[in-house]
């Protein structure tokens, strides 16, 4: 119920494209969620139908307010619109291809990968989130700006491929050496 | 453009070249820098736009998760493309995303940043692309680059004009080539013409070969130049043949320009009529033509300048005129002016020029006797006419015929005729030079030559008739003395007649008033002299008034009569001599001595005597026909002198016979000695056509003449008539009677018969018949009697004849002539 209110309290002074640091940073991370979508493939039989939408998640506590309704809105990527879903229980994330944690949801979570009914999820946290090694991508903050990192060995167990252009934007990529 | 149109042809054609092929090359290069220019920014628009595309698909990760530092990056990728002045990309809402390079100015209003596109603008290109990603604008893509296309196309149109300036020095060094082929001869050519120009050396040719056209243009050039050449020449010949002759001929010229009414004068003009050499003769600008007029004699002038004006206007060809003018020294002299008028292209006379001759020697002076001609004479008369006003001042003008001297001319040969001619001027000369000596005063005479055979002298200060007379004696007396010509002896008298000044008011007045005289006096007899006096003028008068007469009473008023020619031995009429007489309407019959000697003078005498001729003819053809004749009449015709040389006698007398149906047997023609020898030649030829046509031939007046009686037996004469003179002295001389018989024995020795004409009387006719001379005629027998009477006659006896049968005409025979022609003596008529 809390954290309904908080999200509405931030959709309400959200405004427009969080393309500078000075904006809402959930409005940009809202955005980068969304255009993730874009540099990702997902193993095959994740959808159904070539239309199916691509099904963003929302575990737990959401940050965003109207501002992943608004980006989400009348966007399609290669032919597939974006639908969105609150979570509380990472249990119930089937069909979730992109599923974000909120830094303060950090004890459900633990640990998500155990939890999630399937694979060829995209998990996004936050870095002051739970277990941060645990998310394939995550939000940093720097000099003010919201970057994100990869952990590509957990992208790889999750079969999902990640554009290499995504990851020439990633602050910082870790994969173990085989 | 009066430059250019100096210029010379070469210059104008490669100028022309240049033009021609300059505007080509420049068009050429136009289209090419154009289609190049085009085509770089097309290309250069295209390789921005790939870089665009490329920089805009590296961008899209970039520009989803607003990392600008890695757009920035992708954007500073393109530093390898040194023409790129920068670039910027903005983000979905046209903010600055990205920047990379010198890129400035430059808003997403301002650039069209929004909308995709190429602009070029100041040297620079601009390409705006959107950025798209998943099917949705994104951002956008500025580009900016120093389009370089400037430089390539500096660089292009470098080349161009290398290229281009290199093909019209080609074009031109071909041209110059080719059109060398044609100007050079042209230039050659107008080389020759300005040279010839100017040193006017016609001799010179073109000697360049060349090929068509210009070919032509040069051998009729070189065609033009020898015939300009051939006429300079004979213009220049002429010219010296004429500055030649008229130096030669001494003569002067003149040159009178019409418009500005002047005339040059040659020196040579003015010295011709006594100007001294150092005289100012010639004023520049020419002279008046009055310097001319004011010189000729007033009688002369207005001739001379109606001659000029009728050339002037084109009425003659050429001006040629003879005419007297005033000599400072000596009076008139005669001069010969020649002159030609040049016409300009109306016809319009407007220089006229000639020559002017002195021709007072041969115009005055007679060549064969070196006398003053008639011309000189005739000056002088009208001198001495004017000077005789005054009553001391009178003179006299002899007028010389020299006595046959035709017949010297025709015997001797005109060689001989013109000796005698100048022996007889110089006696005149030296009589006149006696005369003056004699008078012991000064007297001028002037003896001349009228031409011909006739002379004139002129005897200034005469005051008394008898003082020309005087001359006149002498005259006569110094020509007594025969001239030796040829080795001959040859007598030549003249007949002088003799005008004095108060006689006429003109020159030709007493001039022909002493020729009157003269034929007066050789009227009378040869080597005389007679004064003219009035009544000859009157006689003169009416022998002019006979022969205008004369001419109308042909065939009208004239008629013949006839005289019977009568057998001495058979006493009968054999036939008749016609006898013409003018049955004058105001002066009844006129006898043929009234009217004869006019006609002879002139060709009426012809006319005359063709139809005496005919009518002759005509009548006894007639008469013989009608009338039942024992031996058909024949009838005799006088021929005149011009007659018998008037070369279509003969056929005259045949055609007049075939139309009269006369028998030609029946007609005698009676000619004198004198009419035979004029042109023996041709007479004799005359006369053996008619003897070919079986007519008589009969020489008349017998003995006069002095031809020899040995030419007689050349000619073919039947009849030799005996002249009146002899007949007539038969009873008193014993000189006559042996003339008579001289001729009747060589008339004889001939074969000829023999009338005796002018028998009077029984004694003459008894002689005659004792003679043995065969006919007779004359008043014993009958006077000439007119055709009707003599028509009648000859009824009579045919009737007589008829009535008494054989026994009368036995009878006849022994009558007298009286007994026979007494009824005809009585029905004579008297003229």
């Amino acid at each position: 119920m809390i954290s309904r209110l908080a999200m509405t309290m931030i959709l309400m002074s959200g405004n427009g494209f969080p393309a500078q640091p000075a904006s809402n940073e959930y409005d940009v991370k809202a955005a980068f969620l969304v255009n993730f979508a874009s540099f990702v493939e997902w193993p095959e039989g994740s959808f159904q139908k070539p239309d199916d939408p691509i099904l963003i998640c929302v575990l737990g506590r959401d940050p965003f307010g109207r501002a992943l309704d608004d980006v989400a809105a009348g966007k399609s990527i290669s032919g597939r619109p974006i639908a969105l879903r609150k979570l509380a229980d990472p249990r119930n994330a089937s069909g979730c291809r992109i599923l974000f944690i909120h830094s303060l949801e950090r004890k459900k979570t633990t640990p998500l990968s155990r939890v999630l009914p399937e694979q060829g999820v995209l998990t996004v946290g936050e870095e002051d989130g739970p277990s941060p090694e645990s998310m394939i991508v995550n939000f940093t903050i720097e000099k003010g700006r919201v970057r994100f990192s990869v952990n590509l060995d957990i992208a790889e167990r999750e079969k999902l491929q990640l554009s290499s252009r995504l990851l020439g934007l990633a602050s910082s990529v870790r994969k173990q050496a085989k | 453009m009066g430059a250019y149109k100096n210029r010379s042809i070469r210059f104008r054609l490669l100028l022309l070249i240049i033009l021609n092929s300059g505007m080509a090359l420049a068009l050429a290069g136009i289209a090419l820098f154009a289609y190049e220019s085009i085509e770089q920014r097309r290309v250069a628009a295209r390789e921005l736009s790939a870089e665009a595309g490329i920089v805009s698909a590296n961008s899209t990760a970039a520009l989803s998760f607003a990392d600008e530092k890695a757009a920035a990056e992708t954007l500073a990728a393109l530093g390898g493309d040194a023409h790129l002045v920068g670039a910027i990309i903005f983000d979905r809402k046209d903010r600055v995303f990205a920047r990379y390079g010198r890129i400035s100015g430059m808003s997403p209003s301002k650039s069209n940043a929004g909308e995709e596109g190429v602009h070029f603008e100041d040297g620079s290109l601009t390409v705006s692309q959107q950025i798209r990603f998943g099917g949705e604008r994104i951002g956008t893509i500025v580009l900016r680059s120093t389009s370089d296309i400037q430089a390539r196309l500096r660089r292009y149109i470098g080349i161009l004009f290398l290229v281009l300036s290199l093909s019209l020095g080609l074009a031109l060094a071909l041209s110059s080539r080719t059109q060398r082929s044609i100007t050079n001869p042209i230039t050659a050519l107008s080389a020759i013409a300005r040279s010839i120009s100017v040193d006017r050396n016609y001799g010179v040719r073109a000697n360049v070969a060349a090929a068509g056209e210009i070919g032509i243009l040069i051998d009729s050039f070189n065609d033009m130049l020898s015939q300009i050449e051939a006429r300079e020449e004979s213009l220049r010949e002429s010219q010296e043949r004429y500055a030649l002759a008229s130096r030669g001929a001494n003569d002067g010229l003149w040159d009178w320009k019409i418009p500005a009414n002047k005339i040059y004068f040659s020196p040579r003009w003015f010295e011709m009529l006594g100007s001294a050499p150092g005289d100012p003769m010639a004023p520049k600008g020419g002279s008046d033509p009055d310097e001319w007029f004011k010189r000729i004699h007033p009688n002369d002038l207005n001739r001379v300048q109606s001659e000029i004006e009728r050339h002037r206007i084109g009425q003659v060809s050429e001006l040629v005129i003879e005419y007297r003018m005033r000599h400072r020294d000596s009076g008139y002299i005669w001069i010969l002016t020649r002159g030609m008028a040049v016409r300009d292209a109306a016809g319009v006379a407007v220089r006229m020029a000639g020559s002017q001759t002195d021709i007072t020697e041969g115009k005055v002076g007679d060549a064969l006797t070196g006398l003053p001609n008639r011309l000189y004479l005739v000056d002088k008369l009208e001198s001495a006419l004017d000077e005789a006003k005054r009553p001391d001042q009178t003179f006299a003008l002899l007028f010389l015929d020299l006595d046959r001297f035709k017949l010297v001319n025709d015997s001797l040969g005109h060689a001989c005729g013109d000796e005698l001619l100048t022996g007889v001027a110089g006696r005149l000369r030296s009589c006149v030079r006696g005369g003056e000596r004699a008078a012991g005063r000064t007297r001028q005479a002037i003896v001349a030559r009228l031409g011909g055979d006739e002379f004139a002298i002129l005897l200034n200060g005469i005051h008394e008739e008898a003082d020309a007379t005087v001359v006149a004696q002498r005259v006569v007396a110094e020509l007594e003395a025969p001239f030796s010509i040829g080795g001959r002896q040859v007598f030549a008298t003249a007949s002088i007649g003799i005008a004095m000044s108060s006689t006429g008011q003109t020159a030709e007045e007493i001039l022909r008033n002493a020729d009157t005289a003269m034929y007066h006096a050789k009227a009378k007899g040869k080597a005389r002299f007679q004064v003219f006096d009035e009544g000859m003028r009157e006689r003169a008068v009416a022998r002019l008034e006979i022969e205008t007469g004369l001419r109308k009473a042909i065939g009208t008023q004239l008629v013949l009569y006839y005289q019977p020619e009568i057998s001495i031995v058979t006493k009968k009429v054999i036939g008749y001599e016609a006898l013409v007489r003018w049955d004058h309407p105001e002066r009844g019959i006129l006898p043929p001595s009234e009217f004869i000697p006019v006609a002879e003078e002139s060709d009426l005498i012809v006319q005359l005597g063709r139809w005496v001729l005919r009518e002759a003819c005509m009548q006894m053809a007639r008469w013989n026909h009608i009338e039942d004749l024992e031996t058909p009449l024949s009838v005799s015709v006088n021929v005149a002198p011009r007659q018998l040389n008037d070369p279509e006698f003969a056929d005259d007398v045949e055609r007049i016979l075939a139309d009269t149906g006369l028998d030609p047997a029946c007609l005698n023609l009676e000619m004198t000695e004198g009419s035979i020898m004029v042109n023996p030649e041709m007479t004799l030829a005359t006369l053996r056509r008619l003897k070919q046509l079986n007519v008589g031939l009969e020489i008349d007046d017998f003995g006069t003449g002095y031809s020899s009686l040995s030419y007689l037996q050349k000619l073919p004469f039947d009849t030799v008539k005996v002249d009146r003179s002899f007949v007539k002295e038969l009873e008193s001389g014993t000189e006559s009677v042996e003339i008579v018989r001289t001729i009747v024995d060589l008339a004889r020795s001939l074969g000829m018969q023999v009338v005796a004409e002018g028998v009077e009387t029984g004694e003459q006719l008894s002689k005659l018949a004792e003679l043995g001379c065969n006919f007779g005629q004359g008043f014993y027998f009958s006077k000439p009697v007119s055709s009707q009477t003599t028509l009648a006659l000859i009824r009579e006896r045919s009737e007589m004849r008829r009535a008494f049968g054989k026994l009368e005409s036995s009878a006849q025979e022994t009558e007298t002539a009286d007994e026979i022609f007494a009824p005809e003596l009585a029905a004579i008529e008297l003229p």
